[in-house]
């Protein structure tokens, strides 16, 4: 046989252009992560009931006929979950699929596999909100709601929950970085979201401590466009910050998160 | 190079400061039994798991610091690393777009290990065999100048196996650097130029493989009236390398059957049966690895250690008559 690679050229690795922080070094790696995304089924698996539950409670939510407030909230807030959840499990998967080993020898220094990550689940988190909030849309004209007369209202609406999904997404990656364990991470992430949360709700205002409760993550995210669609159409649901600080408390959530799973995963022993 | 690495888990020493050179132009055999430490090594060598003291360098430089790692250094981990939906060529393609490579590479390296066909099959259809060459072709995207495979040789069939060797020894051909790990010596005796033999996460042995210790030499194997006194009249001759076998045999090494034969006789013992054999090389390694002359230590990794106790050759050669026999030089490698 052959002598392999001798058609190519000799490789210096030291005099290869550019460092591993470059431009071209990450653009590299969030190619890759493209290909990794596109080519499996998760990303387009939970984008279909986002989806189609925003439609839903769009169409639920339309009934005078009017756009009020909780179908622009409809637009955005609906979907986030699975924007979280699809983070999560792109995150996870590496561990799940035993990839993370080779995935960390092409990305030494694993902190830039972890931002390449977040970038492309932020990309595809942004393009659930916009799918999510045209489905939503959708509903309400199917229900002879008129979204379009308010359409400057709605499109302010739709680019925070872009925002908004792309935060939720960017958090996922970094909790299944901290986990690793892809159905702990998963199960974490839903009991948190759908008992945790609601319960500290509940007891921050048992506590007398109403004005804590929107400042969980879940709340906070949830707040800046409930929030912002009180002011836009009113009959909001009494929030009191606006909608611009509560997005600022859920930045702050999704970089702490983001910063203790990429700390967490440079200190990791892959065996 | 392996400087002085130590990595323990927990309670468990898996590696005991072991340091080793590894040559370019030559493949290099690490052996050692199962949980000797060699994947303990390997990975951190890899910088997928943190030392607890030591460290590994390519050219001076540590793998998470190497500015291209994957164009430097390829290795072979297991054959599990893939996602099951994913086809072939999109699971190269998604690396060498990380490592900036061009996408055309990726068909390069599926034709080098023979998986054009299966290009665009998903990876969960695909054999042991089959996942085993896509981890190669995975490691040879960067068409690195050091390639580092781990027990590369499960699962491929001997047509697979013999190609392998053929490979391993055309890529360090070209002046690069092949470290190959094994726990069988007669796996990789024919492909490797030197070997690094670990035991119990300790280096016992570097060198070329014809230098493993006892090569030059015959074993007589000599079955007596009085073993103990057969044995302690060829220590006072200086043949000290002798070891009990079962049913009352001796195994000597370093003396004639005629030497042992007129020796049994001045001391009146009766030979009732003597053979002369040639000590092979599985039997040179696995003399090394013994722990005969050690107290058995947990020093495995979790999960291995009853091998090492239930390994037959173990408990056969776990009965030494003298002391300080055999292994005298693996005291001073260490």
């Amino acid at each position: 046989m052959s002598a392999p690679g001798t058609d190519l050229p000799a490789v210096s690795p030291a005099a290869a252009p550019g460092g591993a922080w470059s431009a071209r070094a990450l653009r590299g790696l969030a190619v890759a992560e493209t290909r990794k995304t596109l080519s499996t089924s998760v990303w387009w698996a939970m984008l279909i009931p986002a989806g189609l539950v925003s439609m839903v409670i769009a169409m639920i939510t339309a009934t005078d006929g009017r756009l009020g407030h909780s179908q622009a909230v409809a637009l955005g807030s609906f979907g986030v979950v699975f924007a979280v959840l699809f983070g999560t499990v792109s995150a996870s998967a590496e561990y799940r699929h035993h990839t993370i080993a080779t995935s960390y020898l092409v990305a030494a220094d694993r902190a830039r596999l972890t931002v390449a990550k977040m970038a492309v689940a932020a990309a595809v988190g942004a393009g659930y909100a916009l799918v999510t909030s045209a489905l939503g849309i959708a509903g309400m004209l199917i229900r002879g709601a008129h979204p379009f007369a308010e359409l400057g209202s709605v499109l302010q609406v739709s680019a925070v929950a872009v925002v908004v999904f792309a935060l939720w997404a960017v958090l996922g990656v970094g909790f299944g970085t901290l986990v690793s364990s892809q159905v702990v991470a998963v199960v974490g992430v839903l009991l948190y979201l759908l008992i945790v949360e609601p319960i500290l709700r509940v007891l921050a205002a048992v506590a007398d401590l109403d004005r804590l409760g929107p400042y969980l993550p879940g709340p906070a995210a949830a707040a800046s466009l409930e929030a912002l669609t009180g002011e836009q159409f009113g009959g909001g649901f009494g929030v009191g910050p606006t909608w611009w600080l509560m997005l600022l408390v859920f930045l702050g959530y999704t970089v702490l998160v983001g910063l203790v799973g990429t700390a967490t995963a440079h200190r990791r022993d892959i065996t | 190079m392996v400087r002085n690495l130590t990595k323990r888990f927990g309670s468990v020493e898996a590696v005991r400061d072991l340091s080793f050179t590894v040559e370019p132009g030559q493949v290099t055999g690490f052996l050692g039994p199962n949980g000797a430490g060699k994947t303990t090594t390997l990975r951190a060598a890899l910088g997928l798991i943190r030392p607890t003291g030591g460290e590994v360098t390519f050219d001076g430089v540590g793998y998470r610091r190497l500015a291209h790692p994957a164009r430097m250094v390829g290795a072979v981990l297991d054959s599990n690393g893939f996602h099951r939906s994913r086809k072939a060529r999109a699971h190269l393609r998604m690396y060498a777009a990380a490592i900036g490579m061009p996408d055309q590479r990726a068909d390069e390296v599926l034709a080098l290990v023979g998986l054009t066909d299966a290009a665009n099959r998903k990876v969960g259809g695909f054999s042991l065999g089959m996942r085993q060459r896509l981890a190669l072709a995975t490691a040879l995207l960067g068409d690195p100048p050091v390639l580092i495979l781990d027990e590369p040789g499960s699962g491929l069939d001997p047509e697979g196996v013999a190609w392998l060797r053929g490979f391993l020894r055309s890529y360090a051909a070209t002046g690069r650097t092949v470290l190959v790990s094994s726990h069988q010596l007669a796996e990789i005796a024919q492909t490797v130029d030197r070997v690094v033999i670990i035991s119990q996460g300790a280096g016992v042995f570097e060198g070329p493989i014809g230098e493993l210790p006892g090569g030059d030499r015959d074993e007589v194997r000599v079955r007596c009236s009085d073993p103990g006194r057969l044995a302690a009249v060829l220590l006072a001759r200086g043949i000290t390398e002798i070891e009990s076998l079962p049913e009352g045999w001796l195994g000597i090494l370093g003396a004639s059957t005629t030497t042992v034969g007129d020796l049994a006789r001045t001391v009146d013992v009766a030979v009732y049966g003597m053979t002369r054999e040639h000590t092979d090389l599985e039997q040179r390694f696995l003399r090394l690895t013994v722990s005969q002359y050690r107290p058995a230590a947990p020093h495995g990794q979790p999960g291995d250690p009853p091998d090492a106790s239930a390994d037959p050759v173990r408990s056969e050669a776990a009965h030494p008559v003298p002391a300080q026999a055999v292994p005298a030089q693996r005291e001073g490698d260490r």
